[in-house]
């Protein structure tokens, strides 16, 4: 490369290819941003919404809504979450739908005036796994109180959650309940990014730990563990539900929301196209997810069962 | 018009004066040559010159025009200089020259016909595609020579342009920086009288960083005339010198004549000098330890000036007014060009 | 293992144009991060190259200092200038691929902007004097010296590049890892981790390597060849 940009033909050259380089790299960029957003009743540009969740670790979303877009012309953009950053996002108005497990949150957010109803998606359980020599013996537990002492009593390593979720809220209950303040070498807390790192973890030192059923069975052919209690699922524990609901959001936060688009989307989630495919949905020749057939109304007082 | 004036001007490099010029101008048209010893600060005057230095204090004019350090790049154009140790961007030597033409506004064909008359100038047609980088010493100087010819600018600075080089190179150059078609005001350094004299008409001598009336020569422009089988030199005053050797009909010359081969005395002698001249003592300053300068103004164009030493002065009871004869021998004149 | 490793990294490519997606897209962002950093740090670069002002050096420091920021920090600080109510809401890039070039251009800019001036700063101080003595006008001038400086100039844009395309705080907190849109090769990556794909995920990270060494093969005959 002799020359330097003294010599004029090589300086124009070089110009013209930075120039085009960085329009044609720019282009397609910016035709992805949104523009300021039109009414949704311009039918002829693909219309998006934004869903945060903590549900799609697992690639349930990622793998039906692509049903839902060719049906509706609704295309859903899917950001991952804690529920805790889900809510926020959503009270920041930076997402159009919410979809977490948190009932105390979700319960909580509506009456703050955030959103305007939760409607019920699927569920799963919260289980114990641990080591499949189980040196506890949790598999004899009958109650996941026992489960729970057995763990302590035996000094095998617990890992909790340890960063107020839903589960890590269930976990505090659990030991309250025996009067006990779980410290030790044995118990972890750590608070990993997702369930799934958590379940890695556990599977790494071979621990127990409190996990969601679809995470697991997900990702069960890589782990040495086992679920360890309830040792048959769905259990009867009512504490171990984990419930998923979707939330729709209160359009005087955020006048930008695409509430009808929204809404069909919580409809054809709660419908039975949606439902179907979400029991229908597998990894590893495993269902993860369970829709009760009862759960389908939408909710907006605590108790369920209604 | 002067193309070049300096009032005042003062530069200073760490808390060392470099630069101290009272007055200074040149005329447009003329070829100055400064002289002076290492580090008398000859770089330093052209660097601010060429618009690359800032003086600490002082102004400077260019075509009349006083330079404000704001509006230094409406210069740029007219000024032009080739430094002494002068920097080189990558790329070959026509790539170099290329660049420096390109503010100029010329067309393309306009340029290269400019490089190739430059490179031929200075004998650098072989170089013309190897990198200046690359280059000896004395290359390099012929190449920042060359760059500087370019733009044809009005004003032309060389540092030290013939230093390292030969006789024959060195002549060369000067006829050709005499003979450029726009006539050039053209200021150049050297430590070399005799390089002074290839292409100067009139001199400026610094000793660090002061200028010096003071040169150890006296310098004249002189007329050749044939007579005879030898050749007279005269003065529009209409004096003349004989000279013995070979010289160009009717053509104007630099003669010097050093300091130390003029003998004084109070009356004409008939001596193996056979030029002699009367005429009052001017001036009398100490140059040196030892050394002090007369000037005798023998006719208003011929001033000359004699070394004494000290001790002679004082037993040759001089003071000024006095009339003395100044002789010196044809032997001790020497022409330029 | 590595017959795993082979299965994996085919396996990637075969099914559906997702891989192809995550590259297409981190390269697409990565380079239009840099190349607009540059924009705006280069003229900058110059300036603090050459320039003598009293808070010079304290500059300086700062950014350095700002070389160091986690780039979960970028993606944080991003989001809050971002978010509908933030001070850029109104352009609703949240989410969106132009938002991961947003933080990107955060990462890069201090990168690109302290090497520029610093290279600026050992350059041959003769450059610009005589370009300009030349009468070729002060732009062509900085040009002149940044063409002298490209070896370096090159190498600085190279780190950026470095930087920005290896990064994942920014690109999940600003992008959302959305599938198709802002799923990037190394938010894929952390997702397949996430899910206990591990051979996956390293076979992901390899495929991000061999473009990004030929890129450098390119670089290093590009700098090595001008040597003169």
């Amino acid at each position: 490369m002799e020359g330097t940009f003294m010599n004029r033909r090589l300086l124009i050259s070089f110009r013209f290819i930075s120039l085009t380089a960085a329009l044609t790299v720019l282009m397609p960029i910016f035709g992805c941003a949104t523009p300021v957003p039109q009414a949704s009743d311009d039918r002829s540009a693909p219309v998006s919404i934004k869903l945060v969740t903590c549900i799609n670790d697992s690639g349930l979303l990622d793998n039906i809504l692509p049903v839902f877009t060719s049906e509706t012309g609704i295309e859903v953009d899917v950001i991952s979450a804690g529920t805790g950053r889900a809510l926020e996002l959503a009270k920041a108005g930076d997402v159009d739908v919410v979809l977490v497990h948190d009932p105390d949150s979700e319960i909580q957010f509506i009456n703050d005036g955030y959103g305007l109803a939760r409607f019920y998606v699927a569920q799963n359980e919260w289980a114990i796994v641990g080591p499949k020599t189980d040196p506890a013996h949790v598999i004899s537990s009958s109650t996941v109180a026992d489960a729970y002492r057995a763990i302590m009593d035996s000094g095998s390593i617990f890992i909790s959650r340890a960063d107020k979720s839903a589960v890590h809220l269930l976990e505090l209950n659990i030991w309250a309940d025996l009067v006990v303040t779980p410290s030790g070498e044995w118990y972890i807390q750590a608070p990993t990014a997702t369930l799934g790192d958590l379940v890695i973890m556990a599977d790494e030192m071979q621990a127990y730990t409190m996990i969601d059923t679809s995470t697991f069975h997900s990702m069960e052919d890589q782990l040495n563990l086992s679920i360890l209690y309830p040792q048959t699922s769905p259990s009867d524990d009512p504490a171990l539900l984990n419930i998923y609901s979707i939330i729709s959001l209160n359009p005087s936060i955020n006048p930008d929301l695409k509430l009808a688009e929204a809404n069909k989307l919580i409809d054809w989630l709660t419908g039975p196209e949606g439902r179907e495919l979400i029991t229908g949905f597998q990894v590893n020749g495993r269902n993860l997810y369970y829709v009760n057939p009862d759960g389908y109304t939408s909710v907006t007082n605590p108790l369920w069962g209604n | 018009m002067n193309a070049l004036e300096f009032k005042n001007v003062k530069k200073a490099y760490n808390g060392r004066l470099v630069l101290d010029i009272d007055s200074l101008s040149v005329n447009i048209g003329s070829r100055v040559a400064l002289v002076g010893p290492n580090g008398s600060g000859k770089t330093t005057l052209l660097s601010i010159a060429a618009l690359i230095t800032r003086p600490d204090i002082g102004d400077m004019f260019i075509m009349d025009q006083h330079v404000n350090w704001l509006n230094v790049e409406s210069f740029r154009q007219i000024v032009s200089i080739a430094s002494q140790e002068p920097f080189f961007f990558r790329g070959s030597l026509f790539i170099n020259l290329n660049f420096a033409l390109s503010g100029s506004g010329l067309p393309r064909k306009a340029c290269l016909d400019r490089i190739d008359k430059s490179l031929s100038l200075l004998g650098l047609n072989d170089l013309r595609n190897e990198s200046p980088r690359t280059f000896s010493s004395g290359e390099r100087r012929r190449a920042s020579v060359a760059r500087a010819l370019l733009r044809e600018t009005p004003i032309l600075l060389l540092d030290e342009p013939f230093t390292h080089m030969d006789h024959a190179s060195a002549s060369t150059l000067a006829k050709a920086l005499i003979d450029l078609p726009h006539n050039p005001t053209i200021v150049f350094s050297t430590h070399d009288l005799g390089d002074a004299y290839r292409l100067a008409d009139s001199v400026l001598s610094l000793q660090e960083g002061k200028l010096s009336p003071w040169t150890p020569e006296n310098l004249y422009r002189m007329r050749a005339r044939k007579i005879g089988d030898g050749f007279s030199l005269e003065t529009s005053g209409g004096l003349s010198i004989y000279y013995p050797g070979e010289l160009e009909d009717d053509r104007v010359y630099t003669v010097s004549l050093h300091t130390h081969e003029v003998i004084l005395s109070r009356e004409k002698i008939d001596s193996s000098a056979r030029n002699s001249f009367s005429g009052q003592v001017k001036r009398i300053e100490k140059t040196g330890e030892f050394t002090v300068l007369i000037t005798i103004d023998c006719l208003p164009d011929l001033p000359i000036r004699a070394t004494l030493t000290e001790r002679a002065t004082r037993s040759f009871n001089l003071h000024v007014g006095d009339t003395v004869w100044a002789h010196f021998k044809s032997t001790a004149i020497h022409v330029f060009n | 293992m590595f017959q795993e490793f082979i299965s994996e990294i085919s396996g990637l490519f075969s099914t559906n144009g997702d891989v192809l997606n995550a590259i297409r897209t981190s390269f697409t962002v990565s380079i239009s991060a840099i190349f607009i950093a540059a924009v705006f740090a280069f003229p900058l670069g110059l300036l603090f190259g050459l320039a003598e002002f009293k808070g010079r050096h304290i500059l300086d420091i700062i950014l350095n200092t700002l070389l160091f920021l986690p780039t979960v920090v970028v993606g944080l600080l991003g989001y809050l200038l971002l978010t509908r109510n933030g001070p850029l809401g109104e352009f609703h890039l949240l989410f969106t691929p132009a938002a991961v070039v947003f933080g990107q251009i955060i990462l890069a800019f201090p990168i690109i902007l302290t090497m520029v001036s610093n290279s600026i700063r050992v350059a041959d101080p003769r450059i610009i004097p005589t370009a300009l003595s030349q009468g070729v006008g002060k732009l062509k001038a900085y040009m002149a010296l940044l063409g002298e400086i490209r070896g370096l100039i090159l190498l600085t844009m190279l780190a950026a590049f470095g930087r920005v395309l290896s990064e994942v705080g920014a690109s999940i907190m600003l992008g959302g890892n959305i599938l198709g849109k802002t799923r990037t090769i190394t938010t894929s990556i952390t997702l397949l981790a996430g899910q206990g794909e591990t051979s996956k995920a390293l076979a992901l990270g390899i495929v991000l390597l061999v473009p990004v060494f030929i890129i450098n093969v390119v670089v290093y005959m590009a700098t090595h060849r001008s040597r003169k």
